[in-house]
Order: structure tokens, then C-alpha cells, then sequence
């Protein structure tokens, strides 16, 4: 059983116990403990289930690579799924529950699948599911989702906060081991801007479990002498719990904080995520150890060794009574010998070594542990824990058989150095035959923007394992890059530091290494995939010869995990059973973040009030106020209508155009684009721009312009003023005051640099209203102040003036088709006026109207909107525009393009309006039929409806659309078919269905 | 800005730096030659100040902001506005130029405390520990056009436009909630 020794953890202290629960059961751990260390000071071993097979899974490791103890954390709005035991610091009401299994962890019904293992081999899924073809859409798939997934999904909203941060630093060190810390001291020296990060909330990393003395130091004196010293340095920033997640082009870097996530309760933001800018980065992320392949190497009980040692040094946590050591290298004897010293017994190391181990195995043996070189483990007896351990002759099964008792195996298959964020932005590795493990290439480095290195990597994750290869290495290798980030330093002498002489280790990718395929059948790769060495095997035989087609067929290391302990174990078994060198096969893309990052860091402040920015006229409260429904339009919320109590939208919006028809309507139209043009080529640049004539309008005078991109389409239109002799205004439609003023100024900027013209976008200067009916005349007059008069001021005139005690910009322009103006204020006194018109206009019954009354009275008027009658493919001579496309000009945007012998075909699509004989409102966006099929085998089309609408005004259902010739097919019946199946006959008709000769706007 | 006394407070929030959205400010765009020295005289004759330099924040009675290589922007009283701009049209005339008021397209916030640099590292991708007194940034705060600039070591100017001014004192007031300090500066 694992249990609390009676004394030692560095890390733990015993004086303050935490009670937590795991699966309900209250049990108690001490601070400073992870959750994998408390639970397993409670004997509680097994963990969790696999995915596949549902089987029994315990701790395998003591951190962020822990492939097993995946968890549910937390409660309702703080719960989270997959969460690693082993780096979930221990805090008072902690709440965790096991993943993947029903009824109970303990006797899981899912398990069925690992007595079907041999039916469920690599691909299984693909072989199985693509017959008959139905079947996956109605059967399997949904079947498959119900079994996937680890963790639950959250039933609550996320309540707490997260943030993002923006830093600048000369060099930044990601890991706070010892290789991080010396290379932090070196460049400290210099003066650059440093900052390093330490993923756990120790400093030190492996160091002070690992050995005792570092020179004339306890290990723990020298890292205390090292933190002591780098935080001398004000150039020096040192986070800890902030992990190096990913790293990207141009030395951007992002770092993951955990700011909460050991507290009990939030105390401000959770986790922040450090967006960084960095000229040179330094990984010294250090190593892993890998997991040794040998039958039943699942099974609850059997962990790393270095976590095993772990567990011991860090925590006071024995991981079982009678601890076996299986290894293929000299490290894993630390285990051994630190077991022995805290007194668990050690009943055998099994080295595959022949030749056995260096300095440190002499030690083992003079403390008594039996050691057996040249051998392994061939079968582990126990299921839901290790129970014994049959051992044998690495090379040869058959002989040299002996059952051993104990009920954990600290296994080490070597390390491997973590490379990941290294290889993030294409650094590349090189294997090492004699240390069989890939390290970074120092020739082939990540490049930056002016293709020089970028990334560097120190330390064992430069792939020194040794102690007193690592601290030199770490010091030695960060001079180059202390100077590439601008950094000056004198180059010094280091103190070489002497360390127990190991033998090298041997490379075993399956042992016993003559195991026959039962036996492969059971050793696993990926513990939580349920990926084994025979579904490698078969992927090679079934021709998966890439590494990432093999990762994909056989899910090996595309885990919660990222293979971070199956991915060296796999690829080696990929390529001996392809026959290949390992260098040859590859490693599969290490992608960024390292382990899973929170969706909330990613977010970052960007939820509720702040998920979107949400753009407001000086008038929104008001709306809002008045029971405004409102819909986005771009950025902005616009009033999409006014309903009162009892009102449907639709009937609002019938009100609001009755009422503006026969009284009076106003419009909040603040949103509208506006944009001042001025200078001594301010008309000739319009007229390149507009497709008509606008350097000749009259001072005083309004016209209505149309835009085109340089290949002819349509892209926007809108009114425009001239002010002065110099300066026009040019409304745009509201979504495109931002991309004209670019496309103004990238034509400025860019061809017609020489021109004298500047743009402003004063869209936001004004609040804008539009009052429109019969009667908005008498408010204007009402209101007083400037001449309103038809003589004064005339359709498509514009005038400044006092209105009220208002400055008013008044122009009298109609897109409904009534007697309409369009006044302008300075923003500021927008909501004031607004008022004052609704107060003085209650005489008129005055009432606002919101965008849909503004679409339907502009399509009863047969206006185009952009957006509608337009989608990018429409040109102003498909809506019959052509008066607004001016002949005697040489150029415009666009002309050119019109010209085009596809433009001019008489067979394109046209503008026409469409009246069903049924008086219905046709679909949006419904399709004309014409006979006969395209070359798809689909009827074909001879037209579409582009806007929709009833109208209150004409009592039956309008519509505009674009049909094929369509202005010389007036009175033609067309067919649209319904998505129900039946069919709405429509006759084509001119688009202007309400006052045609535009009478009510000119009074 | 704080030397003008008729700026009104829309409201403001105390995190552990300061938020308040101001009032009433005048703003005038300028767009013009700047390397003309005729420009540069009779903008300095109008204004009282020179032409800023690349980056550069006059911090005078009238704040005059660089805001791109042929535009600038003037701070100043909402009541100075009209004749601030008839000076400038005086003295211009003749000169291919623009002058716009832009006083209600745009809100001024102010921040201050000793953390303002990191509060504003919450929210823009600038390397704020370089910047220096009277240096302006335009970029985005979170997802908005914004331009800001130190008016000293524990105080500086935001301006953005005025229909995200919710979001943005949303955005300034999330960043500098207590126990949110990042402790880099």
C-alpha cells in the first residue's frame, strides 16, 4: 500500500493539515502537497480509467506529463475537467472526482471494452464504422459521442476572472531548474531585461531530489544561494506557477500564470496569460523520464521512477511497501537508494544492462539491494494493483525466471529531453544514439524575422543529463545568446563540479526483448489512449509509414497528455518494425500550448459587458429605455423596432411605417458613415471614387453616389454634400464608414500620393436624426430656427443652422420616400435634441421608427441597400443604376472593369421587383426556377430575391430581386420554390412600388 | 489635461490605479505638410506651441498630439474650440490643409496611481516600460482603436471614441480591480 512515512517531505508541512475529498470520501493531506501525493498518503492508488478499454489507471509521475491522473476539480461554477492530480496543489475543501467510469471507479461497467481489446485493435473505428454508410450518421456516431470524452463537460457558467499581460523582454528563461537559474545569473551581469518562469511553485527543479550536495552545498543551500542572488537584480523578473506554453514567430512567447488555482477561493484573477515579446528565449525545461515496455506495464503501481523518488524526498510518501526498481540507465538507482534510506524496502533492481550500472549501482549494492543486470520484467501479477513481479533474462524469457513480491515498480526507460517548446517554432533535433534520446540540433535552431537564432535551449533539455554537464552547459550556452539580445558579458571560468561517474544507458524498446505477441499485446504505450505496442506494430504493417499517419490511426500520444511519455516508446517501436532508424521515422509535430491551457486565459477580460465591444449613438440609452429591440448592425445596436406592450416585432414595425407615412417617424441614424473630404483635388479624387460626377455639385446641394472596387462591383453608395469650394461630406452606408475611409486613404496613401487631399472620419462627431412624414415640416417650424420652406431649403439641399437652441446641420434628404430631413448635431447634444423633437412632435403622435420600418419603406420605394440588392458580384448596371453612372467622365474605380465583356453580357442578372400573385411575402433569398438542369444534375435558376418585406403601406408582401434580363420581362410570371415544397408565383414589376414619381418627398 | 478646470467627471472608479472618464474636451484634428516650415510657423503662431516631433505630446495649455506623419491632434477647453480654429484658419489660409473638430467623436479618459503603466499592459500591445513622458501610442486597448500618452510617472490620457466609451472604461476599470496587480513595474 502507498502510505505518509512518519517523517521527511521537503515540501509538506506537517503541522497544517488540509482536509479535501476525492469521489466523496473525506481524506486529509498537509500543505503543501499536490493532489497526487495526498491521495496517495491516503493509499489511494488507483486514479482513474483509461479511455479505451476503461482500464484501471493509478499515478504514474509527480508532474505536468502525468498521463492518468486526470480529474475532475471543483464544483459547479469553479469545475473543471482533466485536471492533472499531480500539479493540483493541495488546498483546504478541495473537491476531486475520478473520470471515465460508470457505476464507480472502483467497478466500472465501460471496462466490458478491455475484455474485447482484441476486437478493438488500431483503426478499429474506421474498419468498423464506415458499413453500411447510413448507419454512422444515425447509429454509431451518435453511440461513439455518448462514450467520448474524459472528463464531464461544466454545467455552469465560469465565474471566475482571467487576464491577459503584455511584456517586452531582452531574454526570457523558461524553467527555473538549475540550468535556468545559473543561465538567469550569467546574463543578469549584462543588464538585459530577463525575465524567467517557473511552471511549479518550486524553484530548483529536479536538483534537490536528486542530490544531496551540489560542490561544498547542500543542494538546497546552493538554489536558495542562486534565488538569493538573482533577486539582487532589478533587471531580473522571476514568476513562478507561470508556465512557458508556447512559443511563436518573431520571439513572441506566451506565458501561462496560475495565479489562484493552490488558494481556496479566487482573490482576483485566476490565471493570467503573459502575451510576450522577446529577442532571445532560452528553454531549459528539462527532462522527462520515460516509461520502460514491458507486459502489463498499466497496472496500477507502476510509475516512474524519478516520481517514485518523488513522492519519497518531496512529500514523505511512500508508493508502496515493497518498491522494485526496473531500468535501463544509472539514475533510476537514486530511487533505490533514496527508498533505502527512508527506510522502504527495495526486494530488486532490474537493470537491462549487462553490464549494469556505474558508481551509483556499487552504492545500491553496499547498501544491500540486490541488483540483477541483464534482466526484465516479463509479467507483473495484480489488477487493480501491483501484486508481484516475474522477472527474467532481458534477452531471452525463458530463462532465469523468478517471481518477486512488491507492490509498486519504479521504472525508467531513459530521459527524454523536453525539446517541446524548443521545437514550437521549428527548431530541430538530432538523435542521439548513445544516449537514446533527441536533442536539440545547435545548428538548426528557431529563426527569427532577420533569420538568426532565436531559441536556444540549455541544460538537460539540451540533452546534458548529467549534473556537472548541465550547470556548465547552462552557463557556457547562454553566452551567445546573452549577446544576440544586445547583452555584453566577460566570459569566466567555471567551476567544474564533480558528480558520481554513470554508465551509459541502453536503449529497450520492448522487454523481454524477445516478448511474443500475447506479451506485446499487453504492454502499453499510451496509458490513457490505450495505444500498445502491437497497434503500432499493425499500423506499420498496415502502411502507415509516416509518424503522423501512424499517430492518427492509432491515437498513440493524442491524448490530454500529447504523448509526452509515449511519444520516444512509440516512434522507436514504428521504426524497428518498419525496419528504420529512428532518425529516419521522426517526431510527430510538437504544437504549442506544452500541457492544456484554460479557455478562460485565452479569453482573457473578453466576457460578458466585455466579450465584444459594443458601439453606442448618443441616443442607445434612450432607446433601450423606450423598449428598443435591438439587433447589431456591425458593431453598433440599432433599434430594430419599437414594440409596445402586447406588440409582436411585426406589428411594431407595421405601426412605426403607417405612422411615418401618414404623420410623422424619426430616425436615430447617428450610425451613418461620414466622412469629409477636402483640399484642392477633393473633387477630382471623388470623381475617381464615385461613379458619377461630384467635383460639379453646387455648393449646397446633395447627391446621391455610388462606389465601385477597382473590379467594378458595388460596394457602397450614400449622399453626398458639398461644403465648400474644397470640401465635400460623404455619408456611407453605417457598416462602411471605417473600410471607405481605409480604401479613401489607401488610394490617397498609395497612387494618388501627390494629390491635395486629406480625409477625416467624423462619423462619430454627430448624432444624426432622421424626421420623416408628412409632417415633419410643422416640428421642424415648431422647433424653430433656421428656413425649413420648400423655397429655402429644397429636396437634395443642405443648410447649417440653429434649430432650437441646437447646431444643426440640416439636410433634406429622403430614403423612405416622404418629406424627410436628415438633421446633424454635435454628438454631445444629440440626446437633448432627440428629446426635444420627441416632446414638441407629440402634437404629430410623433414615434420612432427602427431599421425594419427603414428597410421596407425604402424597399417600397424601390431603393437599393447595400448588402441586400448587392452580395460583391453585383454591379451598378445590374441594378439599373446606369443614370447614376456618369459618361463624360474618362475614369472612375470601376470603369474599366464594367467594360468587361462578361459585365456587359445582356444575359446578367437585373434588377426588378417582384409582386406574388398570392399577395404572400416570397422567402429571402428564395430562387427563381427556370427549366431544365445545370450541369450538376440541378434545376436551374433564373433569378433570386434580394429583399423581402410586407409592406403595411401597399397591404401584401414586395419584393426586389435580380433576374436573368429581368427589366424586359415585365408582367412575366417566375416560379419560387419553397423549402416546404410548394411553389409562390411572382410577377415581375418595377422595383418602385410606392409613389413612383417621387411627389411625397417633394412637397 | 488636469490643468483644465472645466472638465467635468462623467464617472470613475479607484482600483488600485485611479479611472475617470472626462467631459467636455476640446479636440481639433489637424492634417497638413508638417516638413513646410511655412506650416510649422503658422501653426506654432495659431496654437502656441510647435509642431510635435514623431510620437511626440506637447504638453502645454494646449495639448498638441503627433497622431501620424501629416496629422495632428489639439487638446484644448471645449470653449476654446472655435477660436482656436479661427486662428488656425487665418493663419492656414492659402495652405492645402484640414481642420476638423472632433471634440464629440472622441473621449478622454484619465488614469492615475503609481501602476498605470501595468494597468495599460492588461490591455495594449506596447512596450510600456520604454515609454516616456509626453510620448504618444496609437493602438488598440483590448479590441478598440485607442491613442494614450504619460502626462507624468503616475498619470496618463487615454482617448478613444466615443461610442465605445463604455467598453473602454469597462476595460480600464476590469484591468485595475484590486488584487489584479501584476507587481512588473
Amino acid at each position: 500500500m502507498s502510505k505518509r512515512l512518519a517523517e521527511g517531505g521537503l515540501l509538506i508541512d506537517r503541522n497544517k493539515p488540509i482536509r479535501f475529498e476525492f469521489n466523496g470520501k473525506k481524506l486529509s493531506g498537509f500543505e503543501g502537497d499536490t493532489l497526487a501525493s495526498a491521495l496517495l498518503s491516503n493509499d489511494q492508488v488507483l486514479v482513474g480509467r483509461s479511455f479505451k478499454y476503461h482500464r484501471p489507471r493509478g499515478i504514474v509521475s509527480s508532474g505536468s506529463e502525468e498521463p492518468n491522473a486526470l480529474i475532475n476539480l471543483g464544483e459547479k461554477e469553479k469545475f473543471e475537467p482533466n485536471q492533472r492530480a499531480t500539479t493540483t496543489e493541495l488546498f483546504d475543501g478541495l473537491k476531486a472526482a475520478s473520470q471515465n467510469h460508470w457505476p464507480s471507479l472502483n467497478f466500472d461497467i465501460g471496462v466490458v471494452n478491455n475484455y474485447l481489446a482484441r476486437f478493438l485493435p488500431a483503426g478499429f473505428y474506421y474498419k468498423m464504422f464506415i458499413h453500411p454508410r447510413p448507419f454512422w450518421k444515425y447509429i454509431y456516431e451518435p453511440f461513439i459521442r455518448q462514450s467520448a470524452g474524459l472528463g464531464r463537460a461544466p454545467s455552469q457558467k465560469d465565474n471566475s476572472q482571467y487576464e491577459h499581460f503584455y511584456a517586452f523582454y531582452d531574454l526570457v528563461i523558461v524553467g527555473g531548474g538549475i540550468a535556468g537559474l545559473n543561465a538567469a545569473l550569467t546574463a543578469a551581469e549584462s543588464g538585459l531585461k530577463i525575465l524567467i518562469m517557473e511552471q511549479t511553485p518550486e524553484w530548483g527543479g529536479r536538483c534537490i531530489v536528486d542530490f544531496a550536495k551540489i560542490g561544498n552545498e547542500t543542494s538546497s543551500e546552493y538554489v536558495s544561494r542562486l534565488l538569493s542572488e538573482l533577486r539582487k537584480f532589478q533587471n531580473v523578473t522571476m514568476r513562478s506557477r507561470m508556465m512557458g506554453a508556447g512559443i511563436y514567430d518573431h520571439g513572441y512567447i506566451l506565458g501561462y500564470e496560475r495565479l489562484n488555482d493552490h488558494l481556496a477561493a479566487d482573490e482576483g484573477p485566476r490565471h493570467r496569460l503573459w502575451r510576450i515579446r522577446a529577442k532571445q528565449i532560452i528553454t531549459a525545461t528539462g527532462s522527462i523520464e520515460r516509461p520502460v515496455s514491458f507486459p502489463s506495464n498499466d497496472i496500477p503501481g507502476v510509475m516512474l521512477a524519478s516520481a517514485v523518488r518523488d513522492y519519497a524526498t518531496n512529500f514523505g510518501v511512500a508508493t508502496g511497501n515493497k518498491i522494485a526498481v526496473y531500468t535501463n540507465n544509472d539514475d533510476a538507482y537514486r530511487t533505490a537508494i533514496t527508498l533505502n534510506e527512508v527506510g522502504i524496502e527495495v526486494p530488486v533492481i532490474v537493470d537491462a544492462r549487462v553490464g549494469g550500472g556505474g558508481e551509483l549501482a556499487d552504492r545500491a549494492r553496499a547498501l544491500g539491494i540486490s541488483v540483477e543486470n541483464g534482466k526484465a520484467i516479463s509479467k507483473v501479477f495484480g489488477k487493480k494493483r501491483v501484486e508481484a513481479i516475474r522477472i527474467c533474462e532481458h534477452k531471452d524469457s525463458g530463462k532465469g525466471n523468478e517471481k518477486i513480491e512488491c507492490d509498486c515498480i519504479a521504472m525508467s526507460g531513459g530521459w527524454s529531453p523536453v525539446v517541446h517548446l524548443y521545437s514550437h517554432c521549428g527548431g530541430k533535433l538530432n538523435w542521439d544514439e548513445k544516449l537514446a534520446l533527441f536533442r536539440p540540433d545547435s545548428s538548426a535552431k528557431p529563426t527569427s524575422y532577420d533569420g538568426m537564432p532565436f531559441v536556444t535551449a540549455v541544460g538537460s533539455a539540451n540533452g546534458f543529463l548529467l549534473m556537472q554537464e548541465v550547470l556548465k552547459e547552462a552557463r557556457a550556452g547562454c553566452l551567445d545568446v546573452i549577446e544576440a539580445a544586445g547583452g555584453k558579458i566577460k566570459k569566466k571560468s567555471f567551476k567544474v563540479i564533480e558528480q558520481e561517474y554513470e554508465n551509459t544507458p541502453q536503449a529497450i524498446w520492448v522487454s523481454p526483448q524477445d516478448a511474443d505477441i500475447k506479451e506485446r499485446s499487453k504492454i502499453w504505450l499510451d496509458f490513457q489512449n490505450d495505444v500498445k505496442v502491437t497497434d503500432v506494430q499493425l499500423a506499420a504493417r498496415e502502411g502507415f509509414e509516416s509518424v503522423e499517419h501512424a499517430k492518427r490511426y492509432t491515437t498513440l500520444g493524442m491524448a490530454t497528455d500529447q504523448g509526452k511519455l509515449s511519444n520516444i516508446n512509440g516512434l522507436a517501436i514504428l521504426s524497428s518494425s518498419l525496419g528504420k532508424e529512428i532518425p529516419q521515422v521522426g517526431t510527430t509535430t510538437f504544437r504549442p500550448p506544452y500541457t492544456p491551457i484554460s479557455l478562460g486565459s485565452i479569453g482573457g477580460s473578453a466576457r460578458d459587458e466585455l466579450f465584444q465591444p459594443v458601439r453606442k449613438t448618443p441616443i442607445h440609452d434612450w432607446h433601450e429605455n423606450n423598449g428598443a429591440y435591438m439587433e447589431p448592425v456591425g458593431q453598433w445596436r440599432r433599434p430594430f423596432c419599437y414594440p409596445q406592450i402586447g406588440e409582436t416585432y411585426a406589428k411594431a414595425v407595421d405601426r412605426e411605417i403607417n405612422q411615418a407615412r401618414s404623420s410623422l417617424g424619426l430616425l436615430d441614424a447617428s450610425t451613418l458613415g461620414k466622412l469629409l473630404v477636402t483640399g484642392p483635388d477633393a473633387g477630382k479624387f471623388l470623381d475617381m471614387l464615385y461613379t458619377n460626377m461630384m467635383s460639379t455639385l453646387k455648393i449646397g446641394k446633395c447627391r446621391y453616389g455610388l462606389m465601385c472596387s477597382e473590379n467594378g462591383f458595388l460596394i457602397d453608395d450614400g449622399v453626398v454634400a458639398r461644403i465648400d469650394e474644397k470640401t465635400w461630406l460623404c455619408h456611407t452606408t453605417s457598416g462602411g464608414a471605417d473600410s471607405i475611409y481605409a480604401h479613401m486613404e489607401e488610394w490617397l496613401q498609395t497612387e494618388w500620393w501627390d494629390w491635395k487631399v486629406y480625409v477625416a472620419n467624423v462619423t462619430e462627431q454627430y448624432a444624426q436624426i432622421g424626421v420623416v412624414g408628412p409632417n415633419a415640416r410643422k416640428l421642424l417650424e415648431k422647433i424653430g430656427g433656421a428656413d425649413v420652406s420648400r423655397e429655402a431649403l429644397g429636396f437634395m439641399e443642405w443648410k447649417d443652422g440653429k434649430l432650437g437652441k441646437y447646431d444643426a446641420r440640416i439636410f433634406r434628404i429622403s430614403f423612405s420616400g416622404e418629406l424627410s430631413y436628415e438633421i446633424a448635431v454635435p454628438a454631445q447634444q444629440g440626446m437633448a435634441f432627440w428629446g426635444e423633437l420627441i416632446e414638441a412632435g407629440k402634437e404629430f403622435q410623433v414615434m420612432p421608427y427602427g431599421t425594419e420600418a427603414l428597410h421596407v419603406m425604402r424597399a417600397e420605394k424601390g431603393f437599393i441597400m447595400i448588402g441586400d440588392e448587392t452580395d460583391g458580384t453585383v454591379i451598378p448596371q445590374d441594378l439599373n443604376l446606369n443614370w447614376a453612372i456618369s459618361k463624360k467622365k474618362d475614369d472612375y474605380l470601376g470603369k474599366r472593369a464594367q467594360e468587361r465583356s462578361f459585365m456587359t453580357n445582356p444575359g446578367r442578372w437585373k434588377l426588378v421587383g417582384l409582386e406574388t400573385l398570392d399577395g404572400s411575402v416570397l422567402p429571402d433569398g428564395a430562387y427563381a426556377t427556370a427549366d431544365g438542369v445545370n450541369t450538376n444534375g440541378q434545376k436551374s435558376t433564373q433569378g433570386r430575391v434580394t429583399s423581402s418585406y410586407f409592406s403595411p403601406t401597399l397591404n401584401r408582401g414586395i419584393a426586389m430581386g435580380l433576374v436573368i434580363n429581368g427589366p424586359a420581362r415585365g408582367g412575366e410570371i417566375i416560379e419560387f420554390p419553397k423549402i416546404d415544397g410548394t411553389v409562390i408565383q411572382a410577377k415581375i414589376t418595377s422595383p418602385v412600388f410606392y409613389d413612383p414619381d417621387g411627389e411625397k418627398q417633394n412637397v | 489635461m488636469s490643468d483644465h478646470e472645466n472638465e467635468r467627471v462623467v464617472r470613475s472608479y479607484a482600483g488600485y490605479v485611479k479611472v475617470s472618464e472626462k467631459t467636455a474636451a476640446g479636440m481639433l484634428t489637424v492634417r497638413g505638410d508638417f516638413r513646410s516650415s511655412k506650416f510649422k510657423t503658422s501653426f506654432s503662431k495659431a496654437v502656441g506651441t510647435k509642431v510635435p516631433k514623431e510620437r511626440e505630446v506637447i504638453l502645454a495649455k494646449n495639448n498638441v498630439a503627433w497622431m501620424s506623419p501629416d496629422e495632428l491632434l489639439i487638446l484644448c477647453d471645449h470653449a476654446d474650440v472655435s477660436s482656436l480654429s479661427q486662428n488656425l484658419q487665418i493663419e492656414l489660409k492659402g495652405q492645402h490643409h484640414m481642420l476638423v473638430n472632433v471634440s464629440d467623436a472622441r473621449t478622454l479618459f484619465e488614469v492615475s496611481g503609481f501602476s498605470i503603466r501595468e494597468v495599460i499592459a492588461k490591455l495594449a500591445p506596447v512596450d510600456i516600460a520604454t515609454l516616456q513622458i509626453g510620448e504618444i501610442r496609437r493602438t488598440r486597448f483590448s479590441q478598440i482603436a485607442a491613442a494614450f500618452w504619460l502626462t507624468s510617472e503616475t498619470s496618463l490620457s487615454v482617448i478613444c471614441f466615443r461610442s465605445v466609451a463604455d467598453y473602454m472604461f469597462s476595460l480600464l476599470k476590469t484591468s485595475s480591480m484590486p488584487n489584479s496587480k501584476v507587481g512588473d513595474f
